[in-house]
């Protein structure tokens, strides 16, 4: 099958394009940087590659470094059919710049370019032209205009692409001669921007007319007080919705779980399976299934303020802020994403300018509260937070706890990085390798059914995961819990045991040895800590009736201290194989991931064990 | 050089006559204001100054102060149609002429 290549500056629809070209749902966003690694997926007989964006074939950071060794490599091939430069409309002049590099490369290898003029629609919306023929004309090479988005311009697209012939043999061996520093000359990379303003002027829109609309909302957005405050009420916003809007869907979820859970135990007749399906089946990996309305909500708000272009002001107004902690403005897109999921969001850190910023941030995201820590936090602060209302009703006080235990992340990997900062070897660099420059996107109204499918697929992404693990921790807890004296003699079965024996490290956090034990298998990754005690308080209990798990933990005698040291706890440990692993990847370090999981675990310890006392001793 | 005017209102008019140019740094543009990038400070790295040529900021270039954003942040400006926050660090080693869009600029008091 033969390759198609996507390329193109960041930020100009190029994941949207193979999104659409492939029918698959990879995540798009409206700020640079989204894509760092090549992805391909085929569609009617041709392989499509979607590269991470660069500004040139020069590459200055290691998201640029893959786009550009791809493209070289991808041009050595045979299967190579053609490449796709994907110029963003709104912004022709800067993403003629690269276009007309790739041509210039393109062109030694015999390799056929297309133009691809996306979100044409934003054009047409503001009754803005452009001649595509004479650019057309101009550069020498198909040029088609799109938008991506709407779909349009696709069809003709992919006939195009499929009329190219293969290129021979002849081609490739010219191509080995490719040096692509020729171009990265100071009299190259001015002509080459000569040309590109020339035909920007000629053929391109007025500019001034598709800037108007931006500079008018970055008066609020970028305004000494609106700035700010808008961006501590998205936050805000952000936490509530994930607590307040998932409540009734996680109310449903939970009655559907335990009364499927009831009947299908009540119709086995052999008590010992019967029981397996309550309390190891349905307790256990049901009270994880719980919460995923809120991982849900959480990508989809995320989700949201990506596609509209925000992201890139608050990268913006948290530069120097964040800069006080040994960080960048560029930090804060990789630590937002953290509060998803640690691991891309480590990945996304490729786009930080300088090795020692973005080692920084990779240490700083593993503390941002993941989604995995979101059933954590739920159960205990539906169970222990009172769910009364504040100003009249506009803020509630579980949302407001839950607000403080993202907080309580975001502090401690400020604090952490402004100590490694201060730690680390001066032979980590402090400059840049590329300087802090950011470009503003348009505002977009976000682009909502991609978001939702891809929030859909996400979540259940992590169901999936997690759910394998989770249904293999919980049988394994099951078997330890339930012999040999069965159900209702969890304090003298294997685990209890067990779980006497290791209860005093739990002790000072104020934690029993059921906690502890859900703590300990948690190490293997957060979200089996609610399965685990599902499957725990199902075994303890006589009674056939399910009943929620934060009913259970209420009854269980647990305190407000101790459910808040718990909170605390795993707001700050480190309990992801996975991002340990990402971390190792991305830092080429072995040592990293080591002190990132020991480091992490003592500062979680010492807290929670502060945070008891303290309570304890009001 | 500055002229006062009395108006019959009693206000005074202010006509004051800038200099054809200013030369400046790109972090001393105001808002609003627009200049001329006549080069940079020799003390850019090479791969800061490929990056900054790229996207458009290069000798001959107009640029536009569009905006100061609080907290410190960096400076917002507008160039070849494109829209970039540039960090104060490099925004100082960029070499301007500030070109004032009127040359004489009237002021009521």
């Amino acid at each position: 099958m033969e390759n198609i290549l996507i390329l193109g500056n960041p930020n100009s629809g190029k994941t949207l394009l193979f999104n659409k070209l492939t029918g698959l749902n990879q995540k798009v966003a409206n700020f640079p940087g989204v894509t760092v690694e090549i992805k391909s997926a085929h569609s009617e007989n041709l392989n499509y590659q979607d590269f991470p964006g660069t500004y040139s074939l020069k590459a200055l950071t290691i998201d640029e470094q893959v786009a550009i060794d791809g493209f070289k490599t991808a041009l050595l091939s045979p299967k190579t059919k053609a490449a796709i430069c994907v110029l963003d409309a709104t912004r022709l002049e800067r993403s003629l710049y690269l276009l007309l590099q790739l041509i210039e490369v393109a062109k030694k290898a015999n390799c056929p370019v297309v133009a691809v003029v996306n979100v044409m629609d934003e054009l047409i919306g503001k009754g803005v032209e452009i001649n595509l023929k004479g650019l057309e004309e101009e550069l020498g090479c198909t040029v088609i205009g799109t938008s991506a988005k709407k779909g349009a311009g696709l069809k003709e697209l992919k006939e195009l692409l499929k009329k190219f012939p293969t290129r021979n043999q002849k081609d490739i061996h010219s191509a080995e001669e490719l040096n692509l520093e020729t171009l990265n000359t100071k009299d190259k990379i001015i002509d080459f921007k000569t040309r590109a303003n020339k035909l920007s002027r000629e053929f391109g829109p007025k500019s001034g007319v598709l800037l108007l609309s931006q500079h008018r909302i970055d008066n609020f957005f970028l305004s000494t007080w609106g700035g700010p405050i808008v961006f501590v009420l998205l936050m805000l916003f952000l936490f509530q919705a994930i607590f307040s809007w998932a409540a009734p869907f996680m109310d449903g979820i939970d009655g559907i779980i335990s009364s499927s859970g009831d009947w299908l135990a009540s119709q086995v007749t052999n008590p010992i399976a019967a029981d397996f399906i309550r309390d190891a089946m349905f307790a256990g990996l049901g009270s994880f299934l719980v919460f995923a309305p809120q991982i849900f909500i959480l990508f989809v708000v995320i989700g949201l303020l990506e596609d509209s272009g925000y992201l890139a002001r608050a990268t913006v107004i948290l530069h120097k802020p964040l800069s006080l902690f040994g960080l960048s403005g560029r930090s804060f897109v990789p630590m937002l994403s953290g509060h998803a999921c640690a691991i891309p969001a480590i990945m996304a850190a490729r786009t930080i300018e300088s090795p020692r910023k973005r080692l920084l941030t990779i240490l700083a995201t593993p503390f941002m509260s993941c989604s995995a820590r979101l059933p954590v936090y739920a159960l205990l602060v539906g169970g222990f937070v009172p769910a009364t209302t504040l100003l009249g009703g506009l803020i509630g006080l579980q949302g407001l706890a839950f607000f403080a235990l993202f907080a309580i992340g975001i502090v401690m990997g400020l604090l952490a990085s402004a100590v490694l900062d201060r730690m680390l070897s001066k032979k980590v660099s402090t400059l840049g390798d590329a300087p802090f420059v950011v470009e503003l996107p348009p505002y977009r109204v976000p682009n909502v059914k991609p978001i939702i499918i891809n929030s859909a697929n996400r979540t259940w992404g992590f169901i999936r995961n997690a759910g394998a693990m989770i249904f293999s921790v919980t049988v394994v807890i099951w078997i330890l819990g339930y012999f040999p004296n069965g159900s209702g003699h969890l304090e003298s079965s294997w685990l209890g045991v067990i779980g006497h024996w290791i209860e005093p490290i739990f002790t000072p956090m104020g934690m029993d040895w059921k906690i502890g034990v859900a703590v300990l298998t948690s190490f293997l990754a957060r979200e089996v800590f609610v399965g685990t005690l599902g499957t725990l308080y199902g075994i303890e209990s006589t009674d056939d009736n399910m009943g929620s798990l934060t009913n259970k933990l209420q009854n269980s005698g647990m305190g407000i201290a101790s459910a808040l040291a718990l909170a605390v706890f795993y707001s700050l440990a480190m309990q992801c194989v996975s991002t340990l692993a990402v971390i190792k990847k991305e830092t080429g370090s072995t040592k990293i991931p080591v002190y990132v999981f020991v480091g992490m675990t003592i500062v979680a310890y010492i807290a929670a064990a502060i945070v008891f006392v303290a309570i304890k001793a009001l | 050089m500055s002229f006062f005017i009395l108006t019959p209102h009693g206000a005074v008019l202010i006509i004051q006559h800038r200099p054809m140019k200013i030369a400046k740094t790109l972090i001393q543009l105001s808002r609003n204001e627009r200049a001329l990038i006549t080069g940079f400070s020799t003390k850019l790295s090479a791969n800061y100054l490929t990056r900054l040529r790229e996207l458009g900021f290069r000798e001959g270039e107009f640029v536009t102060c569009l905006k100061t954003p609080p907290l410190g942040a960096p400076r917002v400006f507008e160039i070849c149609g494109s829209v970039f926050s540039v960090e104060s660090e490099i925004a100082r080693e960029c070499e301007i002429e500030i070109y004032p869009a009127e040359l004489l600029s009237t002021e009521i008091q």
